[in-house]
């Protein structure tokens, strides 16, 4: 599972609306995600208490990311290393499932950007079925540009952004 | 021709919000449009809108006019002989005021220059409740607009955008708010990213991408009602929803069949019909003004260009000619041209007119995600500026430009809403 309730605490700026728990009524929506009102008349959707964390073996936690060039899906060669440490996990821990998730800089439109964080994301499924990984233990999704790992708008911060993350 | 005017509109609405102490800078080209002297309006103490002051900005946005400094005009109905005083093409002169309950608006719309000197070309009056005298400053701004272009105006129009707060509870919001961001409401908080809204022509819906399950899927969601259904949630890529104009469709790009592909939901046969099949990415579809064809944005001749598929005959052709890349094709109501982000120094909002030129609207580097008025007039985009992502405004000929930057968070995709008649 990728994700794990810890009490996360959260600062909120001035007089920002608020808030997950407490205002309004809470249920589901039908597929796990917690549905709320918000105490200004908005739906809200997701667990603020939740955190993605990494879960995958503890001697690959500074090794999940794969970086890409500009408009590019191509595996670069520094990060082969990366690719063979996590296939040969995979293929010792058969049971083991992992998240390919491909992200881009802001450049572009955020429509043709999650189609190219797709095409990332796929660019690293395909390299581990290359390397003996089943298709089963792989999954992928795009976000795009919309979760940056920086999200400042420089050069600096989209050389961290373009980049495909892996977890279990 | 660069002018840096800040007009100190800071706007002392409610203290929350993103676009609260909004702030609109112009960065262009106010001096080229028709020139146009809205006089003060003369009106009670207990209306809190500078009604002269909205009329102003409407106007100055859409490009056409070049409105006066108001200070030192007469106040009110001012008679002719003072209106003539004024170096303008056009004098528009009015109060508010209570009669019985209710508060009227009249307004004069009177010629200055050449034959038509003197002549009045409009006079109206119309009741506005308190609480709606900034919706009703937007319709004097509409029936002026229309009297002296013989378009319809469309300042009562809503727009929508995503809101990004990092670090607050919910860091996604769909917001709503009137064109120029004022009354702005959240429609949907998240934890996961929210994506491309786009209105039902009726106005009463909007269909996103949200995140919220830990992976796209595209909903319907009445802004009234709160009721919200899923539309799609294929294995894939689901991205880029688009209503038709018509109403009868949602367009939408899905990979479940390998690629990125153009497929459409219709509305009334509930069938999902595939539009594209190709080896290379398809997405962004968006509709003609007569709902009879598609724009979308593919790569199948190598580096992304607009195609449009026509539903009468099932062919797609290549529409963008010029420019490394063309991205976001946008039908500009009433015209043959369209609105495109255009890679040539960076992403610039440009216009492609029916003879294959593209016509720089920006100087921006970041531009994206752009909406044109349902007039034609002006097109909404969102853009970096001063190292925050927030809207911009373009008139649609390029003649003016002003950022409305947000105070607090990050703003993208821009969508501007049915003009309503009310």
């Amino acid at each position: 599972m990728m994700l794990m309730a810890v009490a996360a605490a959260m600062s909120i700026a001035g007089c920002s609306t608020t808030s997950g728990s407490g205002a309004g009524a809470e249920g589901y929506d039908g597929q796990g995600v917690v549905t709320g009102i918000d105490s200004d008349g908005a739906m809200t959707v997701g667990d603020p208490n939740e955190v993605q964390t990494y879960n995958g073996p503890e001697s690959l936690r500074e090794k999940n990311t794969i970086y890409f060039n500009f408009d590019s899906d191509q595996i670069l060669d520094a990060y082969v290393g990366t690719m063979q440490s996590h296939a040969q996990f995979l293929r010792n821990n058969p049971d083991a499932k992992i998240v390919i998730e491909g992200h881009t800089d802001e450049r572009g439109t955020p429509e043709y950007n999650i189609a190219l964080g797709e095409r990332r994301a796929r660019s690293v499924a395909r390299y581990m079925q290359n390397l003996g990984v089943d298709v089963g233990q792989l999954s992928i999704v795009s976000y795009g540009e919309e979760k940056p790992a920086d999200p400042t708008h420089s050069e600096a911060a989209w050389s961290k952004n373009r980049r495909a993350v892996i977890n279990y | 021709m660069f002018f840096r005017v800040v007009l100190g509109m800071v706007l002392a609405v409610a203290s929350c919000g993103a676009m609260a102490a909004l702030q609109i800078e112009i960065t262009g080209g106010i001096n080229q449009g028709q020139a146009i002297a809205v006089l003060p309006f003369e009106q009670p103490a207990e209306v809190k809108v500078d009604v002269a002051a909205v009329v102003d900005a409407d106007l100055m946005r859409s490009g056409k006019f070049s409105p006066l400094p108001r200070s030192g005009m007469p106040t009110g109905m001012a008679k002719d002989e003072e209106l003539l005083k004024a170096d303008a093409e056009v004098a528009v002169t009015g109060r508010v005021y209570k009669e019985g309950g209710a508060y009227q608006v009249e307004y004069r719309i009177v010629a200055l220059k050449g034959a038509d000197r003197g002549k009045l070309l409009g006079h109206f009056k119309g009741a506005a409740p308190l609480d709606l005298m900034r919706q009703a400053a937007h319709r004097v701004s509409d029936r002026v607009y229309e009297t002296l272009t013989g378009q319809k105006g469309c300042f009562r129009t809503r727009i929508a955008y995503i809101l990004r707060r990092d670090g607050a509870p919910f860091p996604y919001q769909l917001m709503t708010a009137d064109y120029d961001g004022y009354n702005e409401t959240a429609v949907l908080k998240s934890t996961q990213p929210l994506m491309t809204p786009s209105w039902s022509p009726d106005g009463r819906r909007l269909v996103y991408v949200s995140f919220e399950g830990r992976r796209p899927a595209i909903f319907v969601h009445d802004i009234f009602t709160r009721q919200r259904t899923r539309l799609a949630s294929y294995p894939g890529l689901n991205s880029s929803p688009s209503w038709s104009p018509d109403g009868s469709k949602i367009a939408m790009t899905l990979s479940k069949d390998g690629q990125p592909d153009i497929y459409y939901y219709d509305l009334g046969s509930k069938q999902l019909v595939r539009v594209t099949q190709n080896q290379a990415i398809d997405t962004e579809p968006t509709w003609s003004a007569d709902s009879r064809s598609l724009y979308f944005t593919s790569e199948r001749g190598g580096k992304a260009q607009i195609y449009r598929h026509d539903f009468a005959t099932g062919k797609n052709e290549r529409v963008t000619y010029q420019g490394k890349m063309n991205l976001s094709a946008r039908s500009i109501p009433g015209s043959n041209a369209i609105i495109v982000i255009t890679q040539q120094n960076g992403y610039r909002v440009a216009r492609m007119d029916v003879d294959g030129s593209i016509y720089m609207l920006t100087t921006s580097s970041l531009d994206e995600s752009p909406s044109v008025a349902p007039n034609g007039s002006m097109v909404i985009y969102a853009t970096v500026y001063n190292g925050r992502k927030g809207l911009a405004i373009v008139s649609a000929d390029g003649r003016f430009k002003a950022n409305l930057p947000s105070s607090s968070g990050e703003i993208s995709s821009p969508t501007w809403g049915p003009a309503l008649d009310k």
